[in-house]
């Protein structure tokens, strides 16, 4: 046993560390078997073991119940608080104790006879819950020894009367007590009602009942709101054939009740004839019946007051005019007449008299009321009638008023509007004289533009007529004036250009001024302007001007004599240059330098094509002022010779487009001057 | 007025220096190649030859020679821009 449950520990704890599970297994069981020597010596010394103990025992609960059956009994015991869990088991231990602290020797004795000790601790456990024991301290300390007695005292068996009985009994005893505790306690403790519900038979309805009886008492009148008792009140029951309907009086003698089982028209249209008669007859005989009846009522009617009767009298029906009392008078008539017919009239005497005279005197007095009534009827109409004629004579009155009323203000309107519509003809008159007499005016006027015109005519005609005479020279005069005048306009063209000429003149004065000045370079850009505009839209002087280099007169020209002093430095230069060779290197520049200082210079106008006596030409034409011809000459220069001498060149030109130009300005400038004198 | 045309003047030389100014150039182009030869011959007379003098000489020899092409070439295309042979065949069309 110890060896099969230890490796299964063993596996909970850790299957893997065999080795260890071993030696812990082999440790665990010298524990076991010491701990077995200490229960059994434990037993022997009835030392209760505490908590440790009953731990050990719950973790396996078998292994050690097998040794003896001592030892669980004893270790279970101590826990106090362990008998308010519920186990069959622990009630048993408690038993032992609370009586007599027998020793546990005795108990192994009467463990061998198990059928009681076994049957008997499930019985109580269900019906007596510990709890209840608990709370009832008083009543539970006697209880328990009735079941429990019956073990230890079942191997005496000293007497067998009534065993079973008392133990019936007590039982049923015990149970009622318990359960009426139970729902008691469940009444005053929310868990255990929950508890008792629950589990106990019938426990519900009864904690229920208990309850609704004490909800009762608290609140009599709860309920009655919930489901109001019924009052008892007369049945008023309404007829099914109540109220007014549609269908024709019928006796319910003669109810009609169709057969629906019956041979008809619903089965098949066969046989109708027949049911048609049926249905005729039944009309009929209803018909029949309802006229019958009618026709008695008025037999009746006049039968009754021609029956009198021998006895008694009959009312007198002529004085009376109120059809109530007339039916009431026929009525006793009717009574009279049975009593006539009946065997002794003579009873009844004294009864229809009273009746009669009762009828009369209410005769009487209906008629003095009607007639008191009619009075007042007479004297209210005649009331009414006066009211209504004072109503009407005032309605009369008022509507004569109101009429006059009306007519007065028609009138009024009337005469109103007649004013407005006068005075609108008035108006309108006034506009259409005034129009009239506009019309006539202008054509007063009309007639006197047109006379005008006339004598203007004749006026014309006359002057006509004379002007062969003094208006003729008149017209000579003019005539010569007109001449007179042309000449003038002439002669102020003629001023005019001759005062342009001279503009121009002083303008191309300027230009020259500023171009030859000492100062130079000195652009003179506004004396062309000047000039420009002064020649207005001269085609020579504009073409003249466009000749110039820009260059010219935005920068000025240099002078002759710059000329010249720039033409020395230039001509330096350029004499280095004259033996070079095409093309020349270094050695060609260096040979033409060197060589340039040793040549012999000419004088005046030499002849040839070589540089050196270019240069002597240029020269020569530059002193006599001639530039025209030096930059001629220069001109002629080649390769480096004219590249060194092009600055030069640029500048003559410059001066002597400018000349040029201006020279041309002011032929033109005397050409003009001259052309005035013409006309 | 004066300086500005000063100024135009110092900006575009005139055509009478231009040769001058190429002379300046070539001979300032000549003084620094054969300067820079000699300095390279000395070193390289120093380093290599044991300080003998044709090294530096033949630095010089080589710089100015350079400077001279140079100058040379210069001179040769600036006066018209037309070599001989384009010349002659310009003439011949």
């Amino acid at each position: 046993m110890l060896r099969f449950s230890s490796p299964a520990s063993a596996r909970v704890i850790s299957p893997s560390r065999r080795s260890i599970v071993s030696r812990h297994q082999h440790h665990w069981l010298k524990l076991q078997q010491t701990q077995h020597q200490q229960q059994r010596f434990l037993a022997n010394t009835k030392i209760p073991r505490p908590s440790t103990k009953a731990e050990w025992s719950i973790g396996d609960a078998s292994p050690p119940v097998l040794p003896d059956r001592a030892s669980p009994a004893t270790p279970a015991k101590p826990p106090a608080a362990a008998a308010s869990s519920v186990s069959p088991a622990l009630k048993i231990t408690t038993i032992p104790i609370t009586p007599s602290s027998t020793p546990p020797t005795q108990i192994p004795l009467t463990t061998p006879s198990p059928t009681k000790a076994q049957t008997s601790p499930p019985i109580p456990t269900p019906k007596v819950p510990p709890p209840a024991t608990a709370s009832t301290g008083s009543s539970a300390p006697p209880l328990p020894p009735s079941p429990v007695s019956s073990p230890v005292t079942l191997p005496k068996q000293p007497k067998k009367t009534h065993r079973f009985r008392n133990f019936v009994v007590g039982l049923a005893f015990l149970t009622g007590l318990s359960f009426a505790g139970g729902v008691f306690y469940s009444l005053k403790s929310d868990n255990f009602h929950d508890f008792f519900t629950e589990y106990i038979p019938f426990g519900e309805e009864a904690v229920l009942y208990f309850e609704e009886r004490e909800f009762r008492r608290r609140f009599p009148n709860a309920l009655s709101r919930v489901a109001p008792p019924p009052i008892d009140s007369p049945k008023v029951v309404i007829p099914k054939a109540s109220g007014a309907t549609w269908k024709v009086f019928e006796p319910a003698g003669d109810k009609k009740v169709t057969d629906v089982g019956k041979h008809g028209p619903h089965i098949s249209s066969r046989g109708t004839v027949e049911q048609e008669k049926e249905r005729a007859s039944a009309i009929d005989a209803s018909v029949s019946s309802g006229i019958g009846a009618a026709k008695v009522g008025v037999v009746e009617k006049p039968g009754k007051p021609k029956t009198p009767t021998v006895q008694i009298a009959l009312i007198d029906m002529k004085d009376v005019e109120d059809p109530v009392v007339r039916d009431l008078a026929k009525v006793v008539n009717s009574i009279i007449a049975l009593v006539n017919k009946s065997e002794s009239p003579n009873v009844f005497d004294s009864v229809i008299a009273t009746a009669k005279s009762e009828l009369s005197h209410l005769n009487s007095q209906i008629a003095s009321i009607k007639q008191g009534l009619e009075r007042t009827v007479k004297e209210k109409d005649l009331e009414f009638t006066t009211a209504a004629q004072g109503l009407l004579k005032n309605v009369d009155n008022e509507i004569t008023n109101i009429e006059h009323k009306w007519r007065e203000e028609f009138e009024n309107e009337r005469d109103k509007m007649a004013q407005s519509y006068r005075e609108k003809l008035h108006t309108e008159l006034q506009r259409s004289g005034e129009v009239a007499e506009h019309r006539l005016r202008n054509e007063l006027l009309e007639q006197a533009i047109a006379m005008k015109k006339k004598w203007i005519r004749e006026i014309e005609g006359r002057v006509e007529s004379e002007r062969n005479g003094r208006l003729g020279k008149l017209k000579e005069l003019s005539g010569f004036i007109e001449e007179l005048t042309k000449l003038s306009t002439a002669w102020t063209d003629i001023l005019d250009a001759n005062l342009k000429a001279q503009q121009m003149h002083v303008a191309l004065e300027a230009v020259r001024a500023a171009y030859e000045s000492p100062e130079q370079p000195k652009p003179f850009l506004r004396e062309l302007a000047a000039l420009k505009e002064v020649a207005d839209d001269d085609e020579v002087v504009r073409a003249a001007i466009a000749s110039i280099n820009p260059l010219a007169y935005q920068k000025g020209v240099s002078t002759p004599t710059q000329l010249i002093d720039r033409f020395r430095r230039v001509s330096d230069e350029v004499r280095k240059a004259s033996l070079l060779p095409e093309d020349a290197g270094v050695a060609g520049h260096a040979a033409s330098w060197v060589l340039s200082k040793v040549l012999f210079r000419k004088k005046g106008l030499a002849q040839g094509d070589d540089v050196e006596s270019i240069l002597t030409r240029t020269e020569t034409y530059l002193e006599e002022g001639d530039i025209d011809n030096a930059a001629r000459e220069m001109n002629q220069l080649s390769g480096w010779a004219r590249v060194l001498a092009k600055d030069w060149l640029k500048e003559a030109r410059l001066l002597l487009e400018v000349q040029q130009a201006v020279g041309v300005i002011a032929a033109e400038a005397r050409l003009q001057s001259l052309r005035v004198h013409k006309p | 007025m004066t300086a500005s045309t000063t100024q135009l003047v110092k900006r575009k030389p005139e055509s009478e220096g231009l040769l001058n100014e190429k002379w300046d150039h070539c001979l300032a182009n000549l003084l620094v190649k054969s300067t820079l030869g000699a300095g390279f011959g000395i070193i390289f007379s120093v380093l290599l030859f044991r300080r003998r003098a044709w090294p530096a000489w033949v630095g010089v020899g080589f710089g100015a020679g350079r400077g001279y092409a140079e100058c040379d070439r210069e001179f040769k295309g600036a006066a018209g821009g037309v070599s001989r042979a384009v010349g002659e065949r310009l003439k011949r069309d």
